[in-house]
């Protein structure tokens, strides 16, 4: 046991690097997946995230590896930003606008990739992870904006609620709805720049979506959703984490299939946690009903 | 006596009580669905919007509330602009417009209520008060720790309602708070809102069962493309003005189609 899961951490500098990368970007895109289950924007992960793959292409090409992460956050705002905008001022509707932006931004990336041949990228790892390739810079990048989507979400847990329950009654109430848009925007593209070492750029719409989902079959208030969802993220990561280490697979592929067998567990817990529920309330019925 | 009382009712007066709509003009970008060149909510009142689907009642109510934004006119709160009064008015929107897998018990959609007082701050005795109270005037106090994706129509109804009362606000503005609910709710939430406007609430409702609104608003105001009539239920709901509301809209939706006759006949 020792053998296997410790020792590769004392031995190996990258290896715990990895690690830790893994399980903030568990923690972190968990919270947010809840928030776009809840609100119906699963998608708007997926397309954010293939957009940065101009940021990263952009970031390197001007500053060299070091700018792979800042180019990556400034496209993923200005992509949620533009999706944002689109979406409020025409006629077309979130799902198109989407689609829209992010093929954009991807064929952009792609069509620089096969011009320009960058060396210091490598358009797989890009696309699908590489958790033992994570650099001190790249951990700092993901710790702090990870730090910041986190703190966020807790110090504003009521208002995140309340706008994604009734954004109607939200802004009734005087909450500023469109900047609160521009807001959840900024964290999303923070949490995708986060997440892209550990699973790359087409898998982390997995994990902006999945421990949300299987949170929400077994959970009926986001608080609760929102932990469980944690810890399914972090299951997840560390055992899609090892697994790659030993098995020597991408580990974004890793940890995107742990998230899925979780998945599975839930839906087949779903069904038992509700007949429970039920049989619990029938009891509190019973006692309230006079004894003859 | 007369022209003073006259001229009170021409332009509300400042540090006048109620709501005080002044040729409002809402629409959605293009050009207004519904004009409202006058429209008074007093405290102490239970005022109903009618009038016939599409006339624009529920879009008129969210030019009020400020969901849209009104092209032209105003719209005061006890004399002053309601933009700068938003957490005194409590807003129920239609319950169809939310989602009910939503992840929350009933406790946490009435907590809500207390959104504008307390904002990101930790909650006191008094909002939990606020919640207890709501939940209990609605009848919904054992329910508290329930799914609300296991509530009936009318439960959700009422829910809606606590969490708009837990606000305590000011004004009451309700969109369809009957909609699709059992006898039971409805008479519940009808006695709750005749109650807020007796403490002195504005309460305005938009509303479709005529002969509910005859039997229980003290204050009608029909809408069909703009405001037709206002006035006690006898009143504005007269025979004429139902006609000319009502046929009216429906001959707009349907185009200047020719007189039903023989012809139509299948």
């Amino acid at each position: 046991m020792i053998e296997l899961f410790v020792e590769p951490l004392v031995s190996y500098g990258f290896v715990r690097t990895g690690l830790v990368a893994a399980l903030i970007v568990g923690v972190v895109s968990a919270v947010l997946s809840c928030l776009l289950v809840v609100r119906h924007q699963a998608l708007m992960g997926d397309a954010i995230s293939h957009a940065v793959l101009l940021g990263v292409v952009l970031g390197y090409l001007a500053l060299g590896r070091p700018g792979i992460l800042p180019g990556a956050l400034v496209i993923a705002l200005l992509s949620g930003a533009s999706m944002t905008y689109l979406e409020r001022h025409t006629t077309i509707k979130l799902d198109a606008v989407m689609g829209i932006v992010f093929t954009f931004a991807f064929a952009l990336g792609l069509a620089i990739i096969s011009v320009v041949e960058p060396r210091g990228i490598d358009l797989f790892h890009v696309l699908f992870g590489n958790l033992l390739g994570v650099s001190a810079v790249d951990l700092t990048v993901t710790a702090l904006s990870g730090a910041l989507v986190l703190v966020v979400v807790i110090v504003g847990f009521r208002a995140f609620e309340l706008w994604s329950f009734d954004p109607q009654m939200a802004r009734a109430v005087g909450m500023r709805v469109t900047a609160f848009e521009y807001l959840f925007t900024g964290l999303l593209s923070a949490t995708i720049v986060a997440s892209l070492q550990a699973v790359g750029i087409v898998l982390v719409i997995a994990m902006l979506i999945t421990p949300g989902a299987a949170a929400l079959l077994l959970t009926s208030r986001l608080r609760s959703m929102m932990l469980l969802a944690v810890a399914i993220g972090l299951a997840s990561s560390l055992s899609g984490f090892y697994a790659s280490l030993h098995l020597d697979l991408a580990s974004g592929p890793a940890i995107v299939i742990a998230v899925s067998l979780l998945f599975v567990v839930a839906l087949v817990l779903a069904p038992l946690r509700r007949r429970r529920l039920a049989a619990r309330a029938r009891d509190r019925a019973d006692d309230r009903a006079p004894v003859h | 006596m007369t022209a003073l009382a006259a001229r009170s009712t021409d332009a509300q007066a400042p540090g006048a009580r109620g709501l005080a709509v002044r040729d409002l003009g809402v629409g959605y970008g293009a050009g207004d669905v519904v004009r409202c060149p006058r429209l008074d909510a007093a405290p102490g009142q239970l005022t109903a919007l009618v009038g016939p689907n599409g006339g624009g009642k529920s879009t008129l109510l969210k030019g009020i509330v400020g969901l849209l934004t009104p092209s032209r006119g105003s719209v005061a709160l006890d004399g002053a602009p309601i933009a700068r009064q938003r957490p005194a008015v409590a807003f129920m929107p239609q319950r169809a417009q939310l989602d009910w897998d939503f992840p929350a018990q009933v406790r946490d959609v009435v907590a809500m209520g207390r959104y504008p007082h307390r904002r990101l701050r930790r909650r006191t005795a008094e909002d939990h008060a606020a919640v207890a109270a709501a939940l209990e005037e609605v009848g919904l106090e054992d329910l508290a720790a329930r799914p609300i994706r296991e509530l009936s129509g009318g439960q959700q109804q009422r829910l809606l309602l606590a969490r708009a009362l837990a606000q305590r606000g000011r004004a009451l503005l309700l969109d369809e708070p009957l909609d699709g609910v059992d006898v039971t709710s409805e008479e519940v939430i009808l006695a709750l809102l005749q109650r807020a406007a007796r403490d002195g609430q504005v309460v305005l409702l938009v509303h479709h069962d005529l002969a509910t609104v005859r039997r229980l608003a003290d204050h009608v105001v029909v809408v069909s493309g703009s405001v037709v009539a206002a006035g006690p239920p006898a009143r504005a709901l007269s025979p004429g003005v139902i006609e000319q509301a009502y046929t009216g809209a429906s001959r707009r939706v349907a185009g200047p189609a020719a007189p039903p006759g023989p012809s139509e006949q299948p």
